[in-house]
């Protein structure tokens, strides 16, 4: 039982970590990862909300029925969503001027409807709660690292401390989207190099994790 | 009529949904690999995004702020869409089967692109979208942005096929890579509107 | 059969039902404990801002944007003279609207305080926000002109690689001109 817990939790941040091997997620990494500070603000809002919403559908998941089932996990979402949005604009406005829209928009971000239907849906509340925990941390983790490659390089900073800012001349490139792009594109290599990927197939974009991923790979497969 | 052909655009070129905006990331990597599919999904995302912005642009402006309940907007926008989408399907499979069986599989899909939650929450923090029927511009500009992406980005993936990349790269990096660069290209339309009209 | 139908759809459309109304009231409920000290905040963050471009005893607001928010301000002295306006405006930058506060005094700038960049680019038109650019319009009786570098009389030097972001702050100033016009009289 303990094992079950404790892999659980590790689960998220190594062997299934959402942006870099399952690939959910992508648009908040590409767009707030230009600051570090941004990236761990990010995190652990979607984390707040991942845990949330996974205890209550966890635990509603005997009475929701399947034929609502989508509707009732995006209404759930949609509520800590809002819930965490108003914590962030009281106790940080900065962080809200920062992440913009990005904060609402953790309501459809893949990894916690993903996450609502393949975990919460199908396992208790503790062991649903680990796992939101670990798939935030390592989705944070994920975001953390990008956003301190590309503070690093695009402005010199980390964290707002200069580091390299008075040295070299920063590679703005790398805070715009191309730079983006291109650091999550090496992340990504770098993550399939380390371990195995998750399908050794053409269509490695994981959205085989997201909860309309059949539909994604009908499209694909059907006009193959 | 200046404010409309910046806002075309700003939502086309400069300010594109994809490769500007990291909006319809998901889709744009997974759906864009040929032109067919590319070009299904995006008119469907296009349709989407001005449906739903008729809808609740006039809820959010009319309904929630003036009774301060705009806290509500995300959960309301959300579920407006994701009905939307539902309604949208079951007419479409009930009066034109045919434009059902080409697009039906992609609408699903659009409920959790965040380029459509995107657009109708960017309408209000854009400061050239003042009326109701800018916004609607708008919102079809951005899913034509969408779509010019997709059938660029189908474009470049195609030639990558024919390429030999090294193992590592192959599958999700090179597709990173290519849309970087993708995205560098569209860097160079950023101060059109602004030069255009000085 | 039908009423077998209609139970069998009564049931998850009562608990979605019931779902959404739960969600409402846990966020209605929320923002009834945080919406005090979120505006208490705002209020806050807005007089700091006011307090920096002007220094005044009080302020009284003298319009209204089109949206409801109050969007110009007449900074008053202890005896109750003018010491100045106040004008908040914004305008489309490289990633989306920037927010303005100019103090215009005798149609003389008097100061200029960007209210909120967060939609420019960090490391460059987010450095908008910084007192090397801002100063340079301090003094000026109208909008200037933005030039790549060496700025003249009725010239500010645009931001490096930000020359979308100057000329956005440029036009609000601009706009703020024309407000001022239309309340400092």
């Amino acid at each position: 039982m303990k094992n079950e817990t404790l892999s659980t939790l590790t689960n998220g941040i190594l062997k299934e970590n959402p942006v870099l091997r399952l690939v959910l997620g992508t648009c908040p990494t590409l767009a707030i990862t230009t600051s570090a500070t941004n990236a761990i603000g990010m995190g652990v809002a979607a984390t707040l909300v991942l845990i949330c919403s996974n205890v209550v559908i966890s635990a509603l998941r005997k009475v929701i029925s399947d034929q609502v089932r989508i509707p009732a996990y995006i209404t759930i979402i949609a509520g800590f969503v809002t819930i965490v949005q108003m914590v962030v604009k009281a106790l940080s406005p900065a962080l809200d001027a920062a992440l913009g829209i990005y904060l609402p928009l953790i309501v459809v971000n893949c990894i916690i409807l993903g996450r609502a239907e393949m975990f919460a849906s199908k396992n208790g509340v503790v062991l649903s709660a680990l796992d939101g925990l670990g798939m935030g941390i390592g989705f944070t983790l994920a975001l953390l690292l990008m956003g301190c490659i590309r503070e690093l390089l695009g402005a010199g900073t980390l964290f707002g401390f200069p580091i390299t800012a008075g040295l070299i001349e920063p590679m703005t490139i790398m805070l715009l989207p191309p730079g983006g792009f291109f650091v999550f594109g090496i992340l990504v290599a770098l993550a399939g190099l380390t371990g195995k990927r998750k399908k050794q197939g053409s269509n490695t974009s994981g959205c085989a994790s997201c909860p309309a991923g059949e539909l994604c790979g009908k499209s694909e497969g059907g006009t193959e | 009529m200046q404010m409309v052909i910046t806002i075309l655009i700003s939502g086309i070129l400069t300010d594109n949904f994809v490769l500007a905006k990291f909006l319809g990331i998901c889709p744009f990597l997974g759906v864009s690999k040929k032109l067919d599919t590319a070009v299904g999904m995006s008119v469907a995302v296009t349709f989407v995004m001005v449906l739903a912005t008729l809808v609740t642009y006039p809820l959010y402006k009319y309904v929630l702020l003036p009774k301060s309940l705009d806290y509500l907007q995300t959960i309301l926008f959300i579920l407006v869409i994701a009905g939307l989408v539902q309604l949208v399907e079951v007419v479409l499979k009930r009066f034109i089967p045919p434009l059902h069986r080409a697009l039906g599989i992609y609408l699903p899909l659009i409920t959790t692109n965040c380029a459509v939650l995107g657009v109708t929450l960017l309408h209000f923090t854009n400061a050239n979208v003042s009326t109701f029927p800018l916004a609607l511009l708008n919102a079809l500009a951005g899913g034509l942005g969408f779509l010019l992406a997709m059938v660029i980005f189908a474009g470049v993936r195609g030639r990558l096929e024919t390429c030999d990349i090294p193992k590592a790269l192959q599958g999700l990096p090179i597709t990173l890579i290519a849309a970087a660069l993708t995205s560098l290209s569209f860097l160079g339309f950023a101060g059109l509107a602004d030069g255009l009209f000085g | 059969m039908k009423e077998k139908k209609m139970a069998a759809l009564l049931r998850p459309a009562a608990v979605l039902f019931l779902t959404c109304l739960l969600v409402t009231l846990a966020v209605a409920g929320t923002n009834a404990v945080f919406a005090e000290r979120i505006a208490l905040q705002e209020a806050a963050t807005l007089s700091a801002s006011m307090r920096k471009v002007l220094a005044a005893d009080t302020y009284e607001t003298v319009h209204t944007s089109a949206a409801g928010e109050p969007d110009a301000y007449r900074g008053l002295d202890t005896g109750g003279g003018t010491v100045g306006y106040i004008l908040i405006t914004s305008e489309n930058g490289y990633g989306g609207a920037v927010s303005v506060m100019t103090a215009i005094q005798d149609e003389k700038i008097l100061a200029v305080s960007i209210l909120d960049v967060s939609s420019e680019t960090p490391g460059l038109g987010q450095n908008a926000a910084k007192p090397d650019f801002t100063n340079q319009y301090t003094g000026l009786t109208s909008a200037p002109t933005v030039v790549k570098s060496g700025a003249g009389t009725g010239e500010i030097d645009a931001l490096t690689g930000a020359t979308i972001t100057s000329k956005a702050v440029t036009r609000a100033i601009e706009a703020a001109f024309a407000l001022y016009e239309e309340v400092g009289n």
